[in-house]
């Protein structure tokens, strides 16, 4: 059972710090504006701009006008990327200078809007409403973690704040993606700190995915033996016979009635073993594949490059 | 998701009828002799008698048993060997008792009459108590099957009781695919009675089967040469509280095909930890099903078709029919 070879191409930008700029509200836009600017940047498959406002002087359709990380906090900027792997997400600032939201448009709808109102989607999505990442409180400097698949398919984001991991957000398509559900595209959101959990994850269903017009709930599923995932093998440091470390595959599954099923897996995302390893520590080098590790991540095992050394949570 | 090609071919006995004699004992020697006969008579890489016992010699290969008039507690007993040098033994230790043993590296020596070959052997104890299988107290018949591959590699011998949909007990001898490295002998064994109330491998009784892969112990020991024997269970992908089949479906609502769980070998004893091997060509089902249900044709392989006993499904013949009644 060797280590599992890399299903997609990766891009990295990993420990990719923030600094507190002095305020709560100027650090919420810093990190917003950097998110923005990350999604864009990647250098092949990264977000293109559908549309924004700077809540300010300018807006409109086709323009990225969140062009520094000054935009007012609370007068309903906002902004709309195009998904390389298909959809949109829009990002607000609200009327309060520390509330956000994060809405999904799987069918790319959004219209509409201004100065200081946000467009609609007939589909959209709400993944988030109240504060970024789950928490009012950004005070302190902040370590971004992203993974970018070129085919655009995957969008990773993990957030530190003072030492604090708050939550994930994912973009996803699954593989081996059952017939009849055409893309196979889903998000995962956690916004509780460092909640990443097989229970979390598990037991709880933080995965959501659009299927003939209707939003169902998903659940991370594992290979395992009883009711708690792989938890026969999970507190152990390596396979007995082989030696390795463990990379369970994580699938998905939901028991919504309408959805019900195993319907497909993630791509080069794996359970961990967080009794065994702790956050940040570097699983089995690929000799093969010197370009790249894995890294544990609470309950999750995630590419990385070669090139940092150590995983930066302040 | 279409159904899942096969990936050994297959031999099968179906519905074999075995009435109650009414004495007990008398029923279970004449499974037990089933066993021994289904083993060697399968057309493609058979099990081979090596050792035996019957109730007055003991030898290798010794003398065989040519009917159940043979088999007698707690003098009987015989190794089978596959064509990869797998033992099995199977003991009739007491009246309503027996033990059964597996020896992957094929290291069962001595033996005599009541007394089983384990001197130096590296072997697991598949089951050492409680075997008071096929309580024919209870009056009922029973119907034997059968699920041999025909490259040697899986068998699974599964007395049905008459009108239940229970599995009386059920003894499975499977090399696992994908093997870990490190693990020289991907050999596993299995065997469970069912005892009325239990649930023999495949948990056969329906309306149970949220746990079983808590509790159901295969065994196989690490490698030749002294490494201790482990447990291992079966199991699949599993989400929220319960099982897979929590839901109770049999169809995947998005799909329209059925839900067929591929399964692997997770070892929880140590010694054995890890996922080091999967099952080829069984899967597990949705509770949705029921002993006796069968799985569509597939129509690229008329030959056979899928059979639910308990949670799980096998690959049957072309002819969908599990006789669960007289």
């Amino acid at each position: 059972m060797a280590l599992p070879v890399l299903e997609k191409s990766w891009e990295f930008e990993l420990n990719h710090r923030i600094t507190y700029p002095g305020g709560s509200a100027e650090m919420y836009n810093a990190t917003l504006y950097d998110w923005k600017e990350t999604w864009k940047g990647w250098t092949v498959g990264g977000a293109t701009v559908a549309g924004s406002s700077d809540a300010s002087a300018s807006w409109g359709w086709g323009t990225d006008y969140w062009t520094s990380p000054t935009f007012p906090s609370n007068n309903n900027p906002w902004i709309v990327l195009n998904l390389n792997g298909g959809g949109q997400v829009m990002i607000t600032r609200t009327t309060t200078s520390y509330v956000s939201r994060l809405y999904f448009s799987p069918g790319g709808l959004f219209t509409g809007g201004g100065l200081n109102t946000p467009p609609t989607a007939t589909d959209q999505r709400t993944i988030w409403d109240t504060y970024l990442f789950g928490t009012q409180t950004w005070a302190v400097d902040c370590v971004m973690q992203y993974w970018h698949s070129i085919d655009g398919d995957c969008e990773i984001m993990i957030p530190y704040l003072g030492n604090n991991q708050y939550g994930i957000l994912m973009f996803g398509r699954l593989a081996n993606a059952v017939e009849n559900w055409e893309g196979g595209r889903f998000y995962l959101y956690n916004g509780v700190n460092n909640n990443l959990t097989y229970s979390t994850l598990n037991v709880g269903s933080p995965f959501r995915f659009s299927y003939g017009g209707t939003w169902y709930t998903a659940h991370g599923t594992g290979l395992g033996i009883n009711r708690s995932v792989v938890s026969a093998y999970n507190n152990q440091a390596v396979n007995s016979f082989s030696g390795r470390s463990p990379f369970p595959r994580i699938g998905l599954a939901s028991k919504d009635a309408g959805a019900r099923g195993w319907h497909g897996r993630l791509v080069d995302v794996f359970w961990a073993n967080n009794q065994a390893y702790p956050t940040g520590a570097f699983l089995e080098e690929d000799v093969d594949h010197p370009e790249f590790k894995w890294i544990q991540i609470q309950a999750l095992a995630l590419p990385w490059d070669g090139v940092e050394t150590e995983l930066v949570t302040i | 998701m279409p159904l899942p090609e096969l990936e050994r071919s297959y031999e099968w006995i179906e519905n074999a009828w075995y009435p109650t004699s009414g004495s007990g004992v008398t029923d279970r020697k004449r499974l037990a002799f089933a066993l021994y006969s289904l083993l060697t008579g399968w057309t493609s890489n058979p099990w081979a008698i090596v050792a035996s016992a019957n109730t007055s010699s003991a030898g290798w290969p010794g003398p065989g048993w040519s009917s159940y008039l043979d088999v007698d507690y707690p003098e009987s007993w015989f190794v089978a060997e596959n064509v990869f040098g797998v033992q099995l033994c199977y003991w009739y230790d007491a009246a309503s008792d027996a033990t059964v043993y597996l020896s992957p590296d094929g290291s069962f020596s001595g033996g005599a009459v009541g007394s089983p070959p384990l001197t130096g052997a590296n072997y697991s104890t598949l089951l050492n108590s409680g075997y008071s299988y096929w309580n024919s107290s209870s009056g009922l018949d029973c119907r034997v099957n059968a699920i041999h591959s025909t490259d040697g590699k899986f068998d699974i011998f599964l007395p049905l009781r008459t009108g239940s949909n229970k599995c009386e007990w059920c003894i499975a001898v499977n090399k696992f695919e994908d093997a870990a490295s490190g693990w020289a002998l991907p050999w596993l064994g299995y065997c469970n009675p069912a005892n009325g109330t239990g649930y023999g491998w495949p948990r056969a009784e329906d309306g149970y089967g949220f746990n079983w892969q808590e509790t159901e112990n295969w065994q196989g020991f690490k490698a030749s040469g002294g490494d201790s024997p482990f447990s291992a269970v079966i199991g699949c992908d599993v989400w929220d509280s319960y099982m897979a089949m929590e839901n109770a479906i049999s169809v995947n609502e998005i799909s329209g095909r059925w839900q067929m769980f591929p399964l692997a070998a997770i070892g929880n004893t140590v010694g054995g930890y890890g996922v080091f091997g999967r099952l080829p060509d069984v899967y597990q089902v949705s509770s949705g099903f029921v002993t006796g249900d069968s799985i569509e044709l597939d129509p690229t392989n008329p030959g056979y078709t899928w059979m639910v006993f308990g949670n799980y499904a096998f690959p049957w013949t072309g002819n969908p029919l599990l006789v669960t009644a007289e």
